[in-house]
């Protein structure tokens, strides 16, 4: 398996996609079991330790429409001044964040388990 | 060879400034994504530091301010708070002075901003000292391994304190904390570094003792910031015989002189503090609450409404100093009903002005949490025309909050007073409730830690907000993987002599700051256990940032199999970084702005 990773780094990056992936909706199938089995059941349930789906309140909206990010853009400069108040400095910063993100994930795959980067022979 | 050799070490630099930067561009982004005042207690900090910047500050206009700013930014939306008598903070003259002092220089020295020019001045703030911590996290994370193994352990340590989601949220909010976490990484640091040069071969003067100079100076300003700097002061003390016992007589030698330095001070305050702490007015909570109305001819109606309320003679109301009722219990974290009292006339003044004061008198500083809220007073004959129904009060317009004058009459007194007040305060507080301690039911701690546990990894809004039920469940994986892994690390260490690679007596200090702070938490927040639940923050975890943000990583890297350690490791900073990404997508922009 290793091998396999070391030779190949698409299918690295490939195998780190689908395992955070698969966390991401691991995470989903638990959150699930738990609302609809183990809630009800659960010692969390009683007296004062109880845990109710309350406590774990989730934010309806997406952000991943055109109508969401534009209401965002309105929502995040209101009230503020000078750059804050200018909605292309949120887009920069997101788009840095992103794709600083992404570069990094991609420099911790192509780099070799002792921090050298690999040489090709 | 020399090429390779500087491309490995261009590149090994190469992946830290690429994760830094990432880190830099996150902290920024949510420096300006959090919307203001969201940081736990930030109106409270903000405004402890605007008032001293600005000793003549018109207290009631600051007020009137700052609930306009906290208005228009939604503050009440995404908190427990409902009522505008909650929102603006009182001024609390028992707060060190330290991280004030600075917030004012910096508010002095950008006087030209605005209100929320100068709040975000202080996030940057935060972000600066954030961002030291950052750095020093991957300084200490790389002096645990002696050779070439373990490369990924500091990346993983930086991702952890780079990404984690409530600490890249509360890093960047205005809150004394954040230097606080500062400073005890510096002495970590310090420690750590002095520790691995009694390695090294003869070095300079200067080489030699800088380490000791800063850890003495972060003590120092740590003593002046907040009560939690104590740790740094024991964590330094302790260390003392860890970095400097070689042999059996400099271990005696170091051992004496940790003892005399911690036992010293302690007892200077402690003993200071027993016997002055009530003469310097301290020991008296300061959540008292006045109002003031003027003269009134006759009896006058007084009506108001209880928050949290827990014991009979909690809260005593008090009419010009004189105890005249005291408010009925509520029920848990909940406003009681609108309560009716009759002030007499023999204690209410004609012609000058009268004083109303709730008094909480068994608030330690902030202990319990209470409030009233629509204190109004009345007519008497209205009451009695109404039949006993309460018709709407007559507010009058002289009718107002007073908390002016706290600040400058005791907040920069005497450090020394305060300190003493507070360590006599902690140990009187502990010694009354010390029984109540080992009565604590089981499902009370249960809760304590799982409350804690959530809001260490996410919670947001003043704790409102949090992820998923099914993320903690994996984080507690994480967790208790991590626990096993250093439990191995240790066992096998000492019992198999293998990870011989790993420099025993960082990991040691690392495990002296986690074990510190447990036993601050339980000291701090032990007494209160049984009767608020509100102290259960996971953000009180984070003056234990830089010890925690090493030993996690370093205790999956020991548990898991020996050749699979690197992939473990990068595996920890990809998912790290998607957290926090999910953090920002799915929670953050969604619950403030959509």
């Amino acid at each position: 398996m290793i091998h396999f990773l070391k030779q190949n780094k698409w299918s690295t990056l490939l195998a780190m996609i689908f395992l955070l992936g698969s966390i991401y909706y691991g995470v989903k199938i638990v959150d699930f079991v738990i609302d609809h089995f183990a809630m009800h059941q659960s010692i969390l349930n009683k007296g004062a330790t109880k845990i109710t789906k309350s406590h774990f309140r989730q934010p309806e909206q997406s952000i991943f429409s055109k109508d969401s990010f534009s209401l965002f853009l309105e929502n995040v400069t209101k009230y503020k001044g000078g750059i804050l108040a200018w909605k292309p400095f949120y887009v920069i910063l997101l788009g840095l964040y992103l794709g600083l993100a992404c570069l990094v994930i991609i420099m911790v795959i192509s780099t070799d388990d002792s921090g050298s980067p690999e040489i090709e022979t | 060879m020399r090429a390779i050799i500087s491309e490995y070490k261009m590149w090994k630099s190469s992946s830290f400034l690429l994760i830094f930067s990432l880190i830099v561009a996150k902290t920024l982004l949510f420096t300006v994504l959090i919307p203001p005042w969201q940081g736990p207690d930030e109106p409270l900090h903000f405004k402890m530091g605007y008032v001293l910047a600005h000793p003549v500050t018109d207290i009631q206009k600051l007020n009137t301010d700052m609930l306009k700013s906290l208005q228009q930014y939604r503050f009440q939306k995404y908190t427990d708070y409902t009522q505008k008598e909650s929102v603006i903070p009182e001024l609390n003259a028992e707060k060190l002075p330290g991280y004030y002092t600075i917030l004012a220089f910096l508010f002095r020295s950008f006087s030209g901003l605005s209100m929320i020019g100068k709040m975000f001045l202080g996030r940057l703030f935060s972000a600066a000292c954030y961002l030291g911590i950052v750095l020093l996290v991957y300084r200490i994370s790389r002096k645990i391994f002696t050779g070439v193994e373990g490369y990924w352990v500091p990346m993983a340590a930086v991702s952890f304190v780079g990404f984690q989601p409530q600490y890249s949220f509360f890093s960047i909010t205005l809150n004394s904390d954040n230097l606080v976490s500062l400073l005890l990484t510096v002495i970590l640091f310090c420690i750590v570094h002095i520790s691995s040069q009694g390695q090294e071969a003869a070095v300079s003067w200067i080489r030699k003792y800088w380490p000791w100079l800063i850890a003495i100076l972060a003590v120092l300003v740590g003593l002046l910031v907040k009560r939690t700097g104590f740790v740094g002061f024991v964590l330094f003390c302790i260390s003392i015989p860890i970095v400097m016992g070689r042999d059996r007589r400099s271990l005696i030698r170091a051992s004496s002189v940790a003892m005399a330095l911690l036992a010293l001070p302690t007892f200077f305050f402690l003993i200071l503090g027993l016997t002055t702490s009530h003469k310097l007015n301290m020991s008296k909570h300061p959540n008292h609450t006045h109002f003031i109305f003027p003269g009134l001819d006759g009896d006058v109606r007084l009506t108001y409404q209880a928050f949290d309320v827990d014991f009979e003679r909690e809260v005593v109301i008090l009419l010009n100093g004189i105890e005249i009722a005291h408010v009925d219990k509520t029920e848990n974290n909940k406003w009681g009903p609108i309560c009716t009292l009759i002030l007499p006339d023999r204690l209410v003044n004609d012609n000058t002005s009268n004083t109303l004061t709730f008094d909480n008198v068994y608030n330690p500083p902030h202990t319990y949490s209470w409030g009233v809220r629509n204190v109004q007073i009345g007519d008497v004959l209205k009451v009695e025309e109404a039949r006993g129904e309460i018709p709407p009060s007559k507010i009058f317009e002289g009718l107002k909050r007073n908390e002016g004058g706290i600040v400058e009459e005791k907040f920069m007194v005497s450090i020394i007073a305060k300190w003493s007040a507070r360590v006599g305060q902690t140990i009187r507080q502990g010694i009354i409730k010390l029984r109540d301690m080992f009565h604590i039911p089981f499902y009370l701690i249960v809760r304590f830690i799982l409350v804690q546990f959530v809001s260490f990894w996410f919670s947001l809004g003043w704790m409102i907000y949090k992820m998923s039920l099914g993320w903690y469940v994996f984080f507690g994986l994480i967790t208790l993987l991590s626990l096993f892994g250093m439990t191995r690390l240790i066992y096998t260490r000492f019992r198999n002599r293998k990870f011989e690679f790993i420099n025993m007596k960082v990991v040691s200090l690392l495990l002296l700051l986690f074990a510190l702070s447990q036993v601050a938490m339980v000291i701090a927040y032990g007494p209160s256990l049984t009767s608020s639940i509100n102290d259960a923050m996971g953000r009180c975890r984070f003056m234990e940032i830089g010890a925690l943000s090493v030993l996690i990583p370093l205790g999956l890297w020991a548990i898991s199999p020996a050749r699979k350690r690197d992939i473990v490791m990068k595996f920890f900073v990809c998912f790290m970084i998607f957290l926090n990404m999910v953090s920002v997508f799915k929670y953050i922009i969604p619950i403030f702005y959509l």
